[in-house]
């Protein structure tokens, strides 16, 4: 697997700082001539959008009143955050060494709830987070996104790392099987597989009917790569009781199945000549869909495209995974119909997860020319 | 792909988290420990052609979750299956306590006439043993079925269980107690179509390899 983007905050104690041009064109952004990214199903504009040149110094003069405030507020928050971090990574130094307690206390959360709620809709409206949130924003954006703030179970989380949980064997062995290739994972007793565990552990506590399913661990993981323990813990709940994930892994699982039959209802509606193709080779929509809904595409592509799809899945919720997902399948329609089962399965595994490793934009905007119609998915 | 084989048989691997499934597949597949894989969601697939008993048969192996609740997701592989690998730890008793839950779903939702072989997996971690050679044996002669206690880390066995499986099956072909033909057995005939398996046998009869079970 290609290397994560690894929390420059946890391993090297890199110096946050951002300039209001790095907001405006994080790098390596491709922006779409018309200013944002293309919603329209028109597939003839699609190419010369892929292809669009870089971002223009012009772009951030298109930004209206309101976005400028934002981004002077994003500004000095930054700067509080550059003086946070260094609290923080010298916290993570002493925690490193010690081995002690885990328990961790960041006042960038404090800091953060300054800011309004609208201030994030707005940033929504910037198309950033379409554009990939910048890394050193992550942990804070997703914080605010999810609205995890101010968790009143933050304050039990100290307090369930005491208990005990009937999970913990099921937990047990599945955390060094995380992320096993993942720096911040690596080794039996390295901090990662220790947060990771607590995160898991209180997690299972406080949802006695979910308590562990295999899967999550991937999501938190990620969370744990961005912030500390608590807040990485307090996102979870979140994602869990709002982002329709708490469905996913129940014991049934029957979300699972929902979501897998949407999405066959999907590719019969948009791509029915593959749709074709697969039920004639009996490739089911579940030998590789499954893990798509269940790790919400950790376990299948490398890390920075998929934490980019997790920037959007965080605003916009699980829509990005079908989106992804028949954009993934268009791709590569004409190479799979000439594929049988074991063809196919292979190409899933070496070929597609690879394809967007030089370019992390073009699936997002192909996801984004998906046609996708929420009201029908209700259905 | 220019690959030539008699038959194909579909493989399932099933057994508790953490038994080491689909580290036995690697194993088998690339003839190497794979200590730093992801555990598994949904399914995963591999395939490998073996020679057993002069015939060439194409294993097509599906490799699951183990989680209790990925059940309802699994199920679906169970169809058709020709033979199955059942996975427990020979270092965790809970993994072998749940065998019984195992054989039931296998029996149920794959073909009947599933062979399935016992493996007890972790051979190497001889040192933390919760389960005894001795009472895996006797229940797998109980339940009708074949016994390895294997290592996907050094290897041993590994081979042996999915050839011991293969032939097992071939060895039914071969005395007309599987018919290859019937809708969900799970067997296929390659491309080199030797129906001739099913004429009058051959006197070095395969059933003569018996396998130790």
């Amino acid at each position: 697997m290609s290397s994560p983007s690894s929390s420059p905050e946890r391993d090297g104690g890199m110096a946050v700082s951002v300039r209001l041009e790095d907001l405006s064109s994080p790098p390596g952004l491709e922006i779409d001539p018309a200013g944002s990214p293309v919603l329209s199903p028109d597939s003839s504009s699609h190419d010369a959008a892929l292809s669009a040149p870089a971002a223009s110094p012009a772009d951030s003069e298109n930004l209206s009143p309101d976005e400028l405030e934002l981004l002077a507020k994003l500004e000095e928050q930054n700067r509080l955050l550059e003086a946070d971090s260094k609290s923080m990574r010298s916290m993570s130094g002493s925690r490193r060494n010690s081995g002690s307690s885990l328990v961790s206390s960041s006042s960038a959360s404090s800091n953060l709830s300054q800011l309004e709620e609208d201030t994030w809709i707005l940033w929504g409206r910037i198309e950033l987070i379409r554009k990939g949130i910048p890394h050193h924003f992550r942990a804070i954006v997703w914080q605010l996104l999810c609205n995890a703030t101010d968790m009143p179970v933050k304050n039990q989380y100290s307090e369930l790392l005491k208990m005990s949980s009937p999970c913990e064997k099921l937990i047990r062995r599945d955390i060094a099987r995380t992320y096993p290739e993942h720096d911040f994972f690596k080794g039996q007793d390295s901090l990662g597989q220790e947060v990771l565990f607590n995160v898991m552990k209180a997690y299972s506590l406080v949802d006695r009917e979910v308590g562990y399913c295999q899967g999550s661990a991937f999501i938190v993981g990620l969370l744990l790569m961005q912030m500390p323990e608590e807040e990485a813990f307090c996102v979870f709940v979140r994602l869990m009781q709002e982002y329709r994930l708490r469905e996913l892994f129940k014991p049934s699982m029957a979300e699972l199945g929902l979501c897998i039959y949407q999405f066959e209802h999907l590719l019969q509606e948009q791509l029915p000549e593959l749709n074709v193709h697969f039920r004639s080779q009996s490739f089911h929509t579940s030998m590789y869909a499954s893990s798509w809904f269940l790790t919400l595409f950790l376990t299948f592509l490398p890390l920075p495209i998929a934490t980019r799809i997790f920037d959007i899945f965080m605003y916009e919720g699980l829509e990005i995974i079908f989106r992804v997902g028949i954009a993934i399948l268009q791709y590569n329609q004409t190479d799979l119909i000439q594929l049988d089962m074991e063809g196919m399965s292979q190409h899933f595994q070496k070929v597609i997860p690879h394809q967007f490793d030089s370019c992390l934009d073009k699936l997002v905007l192909r996801a984004y020319q998906v046609k996708y119609n929420p009201k029908r998915m209700k259905k | 792909m220019s690959e030539t084989y008699d038959f194909l048989f579909k493989f399932l691997v099933i057994g508790n988290a953490g038994t080491g499934k689909s580290c036995l597949l690697h194993q088998f597949i690339e003839k190497r420990f794979k200590d730093d894989s992801n555990h598994t969601i949904g399914v995963e697939f591999g395939s490998k052609i073996i020679s057993v008993v002069n015939k060439s048969v194409k294993l097509q192996i599906w490799d699951t979750a183990g989680q209790e609740r990925f059940r309802s997701v699994t199920r679906s592989y169970y169809r058709g299956a020709a033979g199955a690998l059942l996975v427990y730890d020979i270092t965790s008793r809970e993994t072998y306590n749940a065998l019984t839950n195992w054989l039931t779903d296998a029996r149920m939702l794959a073909s009947q006439n599933i062979v399935i072989i016992l493996c007890g997996n972790k051979k190497d971690l001889d040192a933390d043993r919760e389960v005894t050679f001795l009472e895996a044996s006797r229940f797998a002669q109980e339940n009708e079925l074949m016994f390895l206690e294997t290592s996907a880390l050094t290897g041993e066995n590994v081979e042996e269980a999915f050839v011991q499986c293969a032939r097992k099956i071939l060895n039914k072909i071969e005395s007309g107690e599987l018919d290859p033909e019937r809708m969900g057995s799970g067997i296929q005939y390659g491309d080199a179509a030797l129906r001739q398996l099913r004429s009058p046998r051959r006197a070095q009869a395969e059933s003569v390899q018996e396998c130790g079970c």
